[in-house]
């Protein structure tokens, strides 16, 4: 019988930012209850079901091909995997409506993580999604997000469209993101190139690694420096931006799918590390904590990022903003911080000491310990 | 001429709001336009009409209009909904069965039962998926009469009601449809059966232990047991 | 012809289907002539503004309303907002944004 469930409709482990972000959640979540239930998205060589000490995960693993007849079917499932705690659980900690719902049903406290609306989000990956459609995925989050006990948020942005949706404001908590310190002597990656510039993360189109290879094409009398991408997705997928640095002639080293622990020593070896996040409704209205503008900043690299309110809230003055969506501009700024490395250097210590002070997961999951504080308070 | 107003009004009724007036029932087979035209008759019927002989039958604007609303929704173009509508209530001599005697022990002398049925409101529609959609629903009322005697010789007589409600839904699926037991059981008090054969059926019973209480109850628990026949399939 | 988008029916949920002449000015859906409700908006948009001028958004109304008690009272949360086939259809495998990737497990509904 446990006390705490965490649900997400997500793959877990992965090599994504957000497999890193349950970790971390999940883990206070399980210290402070002495373990619990966690149900998440199996597939591959994932086990269906795994027990470390006083937490039990739990994988959804039936194949549905249609996403949202996948998303109930775990709704369903996830319900099912709850039913036999029913009496014993005090709270719920979820990312979805889809897990939110089963969860209400349990009558547990309700903690809704927030880092990403599915009503502005899924058009980008799913651009047939009608706005009636739309329209009753938003009511569900209302309804979800009005009955939370505490709304835990990523970002001040997020926090209007959170409050938009019903969620009363003393009711939601902000936890940024965070990135783990890292050590000064990691040892550099056996195949990494002499000097280049990195990019890491997954490749949606409002990442804007377009925008990063045009603008590498701009710098192509810089013939000792390559672009490294470090993408969280298969070659497949990112078969449309390979043919995009192809046809640009672009140095650029693809890395797939490599483990999170080693990504740190390629930040960390990197002169710079490139956020290219463009200007759209996902990343202006929804906004993000994206982990790889945290990573870097810890590994003490140092970061050019788009000009975006919730990259100003990460980087502060610690890193170099230019306007997003500006190939030209990005490029004149990655030439300049190149051409000046005892700067970039500085900017890059100054970024991890600004980390190591405060936004660390450590500190993430101490601002969390207070929002289950209070939920328990309450 | 006494009432010569209101009995214009009613002239220019829907015949079977006319029908409902004068003998609290009908039953008629139309298609979902006219039963429009019969609702909108019925929604007049407040602002006009006042001599209470004259009123409309209690249900027939509060139970009966929404669920002719909400079936009429599902009838589309070709379908047609039959009602056979009887709101002269269970106290009518022809619904009561004879009373008959049960047996007693002292101190009682006699003892009578009567059955009263009231099947008072019968739909059938053929909805545009292709199935078919009975619903039926009947009061039943058991009336008991004692007559005790007591020590001192004085007589008494007792009489005790019991109202039950029952709510049969039919749901007869459409050509070559299979039915799916639903994720989510349906609650304990409605009984639902699958019956197999060329075109299969849902059926779904409850029986109400006591009567709805208010006209938004009864007529949820009747598109309750109607919902839950349309569960099980995918 | 754009056939109209405007979900009728109490039990069985269906698109209308008739010939489109307008597109709601609230959601964008497309309306034929019959469920142009108050405001030329679609009956569900006036229905949520409590316009129930239009004997569709009454309907809508109704059947929101009936279909939010009946969902609390199952706890069935597929219930509630009762996606139909159109919904489903924008999330059919071949619809996605990128067409040409092998099932890589990454169908997460946000990204952090």
């Amino acid at each position: 019988m446990h006390r705490a469930a965490y649900l997400a409709f997500d793959r877990f482990p992965s090599a994504k930012g957000s497999a890193v972000h349950i970790r971390h959640m999940a883990a206070e979540l399980f210290d402070r209850y002495g373990g619990g239930l966690l149900c998440v998205l199996g597939g591959g060589e994932l086990p269906a079901y795994q027990r470390e000490g006083g937490v039990e995960i739990v994988r959804f693993t039936d194949v549905v091909p249609n996403l949202l007849d996948r998303a109930e079917a775990f709704s369903r499932w996830a319900a099912d995997r709850l039913a036999p705690h029913r009496d014993t659980l005090e709270i719920c900690h979820v990312r979805d409506p889809w897990g939110a719902l089963p969860a209400l049903s349990t009558g547990a406290r309700l903690v809704y993580e927030a880092n990403g609306l599915p009503s502005i989000e899924l058009p980008y990956a799913w651009p047939l999604a009608a706005p009636s459609t739309l329209a009753k995925i938003r009511e569900r989050e209302e309804r979800c997000l009005q009955e939370a006990d505490a709304v835990v948020v990523p970002s001040r942005v997020i926090v209007k469209a959170v409050t938009g949706r019903g969620a009363a404001p003393d009711r939601v908590h902000l936890v940024p993101n965070g990135a783990d310190p890292v050590p000064a002597d990691v040892p550099r990656p056996p195949t990494a190139p002499d000097r280049y510039v990195i990019y890491v993360g997954a490749l949606q189109p409002w990442q804007g690694v377009d925008v990063l290879l045009r603008a590498f094409a701009r710098l192509a009398d810089r013939t000792d420096l390559t672009l490294v991408v470090c993408s969280s997705v298969s070659p497949a997928r990112a078969r449309p931006l390979r043919r995009l640095g192809e046809r640009l002639g672009v140095r650029i080293q693809w890395e797939h799918q490599i483990p999170h622990a080693d990504v740190a020593a390629w930040l960390a070896h990197a002169d710079l590390s490139v956020a290219p996040l463009t200007a759209g409704p996902r990343n202006l209205d929804q906004g993000c904590s994206p982990i790889k503008v945290w990573e870097s900043m810890a590994a003490g690299t140092a970061v050019v990022a788009s000009d975006l309110p919730v990259i100003r809230e990460v980087l502060g003055d610690h890193g170099r903003l230019v306007p997003p969506d500006r190939p030209a501009e990005l490029a004149r700024a990655i030439r300049v911080l190149l051409e000046y490395p005892d700067a970039c250097r500085e900017l890059g210590e100054r970024a991890r000491r600004h980390v190591e002070a405060g936004f660390t997961w450590k500190h993430a999951r101490a601002r969390l310990a207070d929002v289950y504080d209070r939920v328990e308070a309450h | 001429m006494f009432w010569r107003k209101q009995k214009a009004a009613i002239a220019g009724f829907h015949p079977l709001h006319q029908a409902l007036i004068f003998e609290r029932g009908f039953a008629a087979t139309h298609p979902a336009a006219e039963w429009s035209a019969l609702a909108a008759s019925l929604h007049r019927h407040a602002g006009l009409i006042r001599r209470s002989k004259w009123a409309l039958p209690h249900r027939a604007i509060d139970v009966f209009l929404p669920l002719l609303a909400a079936v009429c929704e599902d009838l589309g173009p070709k379908g047609v909904l039959a009602v056979t509508a009887d709101l002269r209530g269970i106290h009518v001599p022809a619904k009561s069965h004879p009373a008959r005697d049960i047996p007693v022990r002292p101190p009682a002398r006699s003892a009578t039962e009567t059955w009263s049925i009231d099947p008072w409101l019968r739909l059938h529609a053929g909805l545009r998926d292709g199935s078919g959609l009975d619903i039926l629903v009947v009061d039943r009322q058991r009336l008991r009469r004692v007559t005790k005697r007591g020590s001192s010789g004085k007589t008494k007589i007792k009489r005790k009601t019991q109202l039950t409600q029952l709510i049969r839904v039919r749901r007869r699926l459409p050509r070559g449809v299979a039915g799916a037991r639903p994720q989510v059981p349906p609650p304990a008090w409605i009984g639902v059966t699958l019956r197999d054969g060329e075109r299969r059926s849902v059926l779904a019973a409850a029986k109400l232990p006591r009567l709805p209480q208010s006209a938004d109850e009864q007529v949820d628990r009747i598109l309750t047991v109607a919902t839950e026949t349309f569960r099980w399939t995918r | 012809m754009t056939p109209c988008a405007v979900t009728t029916g109490f039990f069985t949920l269906g698109k209308c289907g008739q010939m489109a002449v307008a597109g709601c000015p609230a959601c964008g859906r497309a309306v034929c002539a019959d469920h142009l409700a108050d405001g030329g908006m679609c009956p569900e948009c006036a229905a949520a503004r409590r316009q129930f001028g239009h004997p569709a958004a009454a309907a809508a109304a109704r059947r929101r309303a009936y279909r939010h008690r009946q969902a609390q009272y199952y706890g069935d949360a597929g219930y509630y907002s009762g996606f139909d086939d159109y919904d489903r259809a924008a999330f059919e495998p071949g619809a996605a944004a990128h067409q040409d990737y092998l099932d890589d497990g990454d169908d997460a509904l946000v990204d952090s």
